[in-house]
């Protein structure tokens, strides 16, 4: 367990910042400027997949946006990743990794979305994170596990998202 | 409210990651290293029940996790504690409380569980903590009381 002492403190609150960040990314924005959130070498590990480098990342939101768009109800997948029980393991002033839980709600159309029965997934993450020569924190490794899920179809929804 | 100095702000933030530690050690490790954070005179104390003393809180956990195995499917209950709304209340440097909403869910069998509802309970709870001559935070008493009951929730030990 980190002992938080004011610069290790500091440094989790930038990481914790930045997956609040992240979150918002994915639900106002479909993550089609995820991009800037990894770093070039980043790697997005989806349950079998591996997305390496932030070109594939980006690729993968686009594609998924695009998919969105063909297939769900009015093109607009509504979703709020809640990040909750966030962990931060500092191991240098450069390197860091936050462990947590993302519960993911979300559904095809537009807000407000009806019949809400709690989130669709229950989702281990961890995230190891790298500070670049520019000072600012990037996600280098993003991979997450579903410990919990909905298995309730929704006509015409996408599928669950990846986190 | 308080208004918290840097000093204070830090020790919000090591108390939050020891909870978080906690909600950890409880899902990941079932509790079996769950007397490392609380002092030698250690409370857990919920509606129904209250278990007083480092040793008796171990033997707690350790029967649970016992009547699991010998209860539930594969001898597995996966289970995800996740806490929001955390509030401090500073008594002084050394004795601080924290009060916090915790929804728990958990469902028989290893993941990806399925069939997911919400949350087996949601509960308020809190936590008074003291920080050792080690320097180190531990739970000094630890108080939970269930507010919403949802699905399973009466396969639901802690």
């Amino acid at each position: 367990m980190t002992n938080l002492i004011v610069e290790t403190a500091l440094t989790a609150m930038q990481l914790q910042q930045l997956l609040m960040e992240f979150a918002h990314e994915l639900d106002f924005n479909s993550g089609l400027k995820v991009g800037e959130l990894y770093t070039e070498d980043g790697t997005f590990i989806l349950r079998d997949s591996v997305y390496r480098g932030r070109r594939a990342i980006i690729k993968f939101y686009k594609d998924y946006a695009a998919r969105v768009i063909a297939e769900e109800k009015d093109g607009v997948r509504t979703q709020r990743h809640s990040f909750v029980n966030i962990r931060a393991s500092v191991e240098d002033s450069n390197h860091a990794t936050l462990h947590f839980i993302s519960l993911n709600y979300s559904a095809g159309g537009k807000v407000p979305v009806p019949n809400l029965t709690g989130p669709r997934t229950l989702i281990d993450c961890y995230m190891k994170c790298r500070r670049g020569t520019d000072g600012r924190w990037r996600i280098a490794e993003f991979s997450n596990k579903r410990i919990f899920f909905n298995d309730v179809e929704i006509p015409g929804q996408c599928g669950a998202r990846a986190s | 409210m308080e208004n918290f100095t840097l000093e204070a702000a830090v020790i919000a933030l090591q108390l939050q990651q020891m909870l978080m530690e906690l909600g950890y050690e409880l899902d990941l490790n079932s509790g079996r290293k769950i007397g490392d954070f609380y002092t030698e005179d250690g409370a857990f104390l919920c509606s129904s029940c209250a278990y007083r003393g480092r040793d008796s809180i171990v033997e707690f956990h350790r029967d649970h996790l016992m009547r699991v195995r010998g209860t539930h499917k594969d001898g597995v209950r996966t289970t995800r504690h996740t806490f929001t709304n955390l509030r401090f209340d500073i008594q002084d440097n050394n004795h601080w409380s924290v009060y916090f909403i915790s929804a728990y869910y958990a469902g028989e069998g290893t993941p990806p569980v399925p069939k997911l509802a919400g949350p087996t309970t949601v509960s308020d709870c809190r936590m008074f903590c003291r920080r050792e001559a080690d320097g180190k935070w531990r739970i000094a008493e630890f108080g939970v009381t269930p507010i919403f009951l949802g699905s399973d929730s009466s396969r639901t030990a802690r």
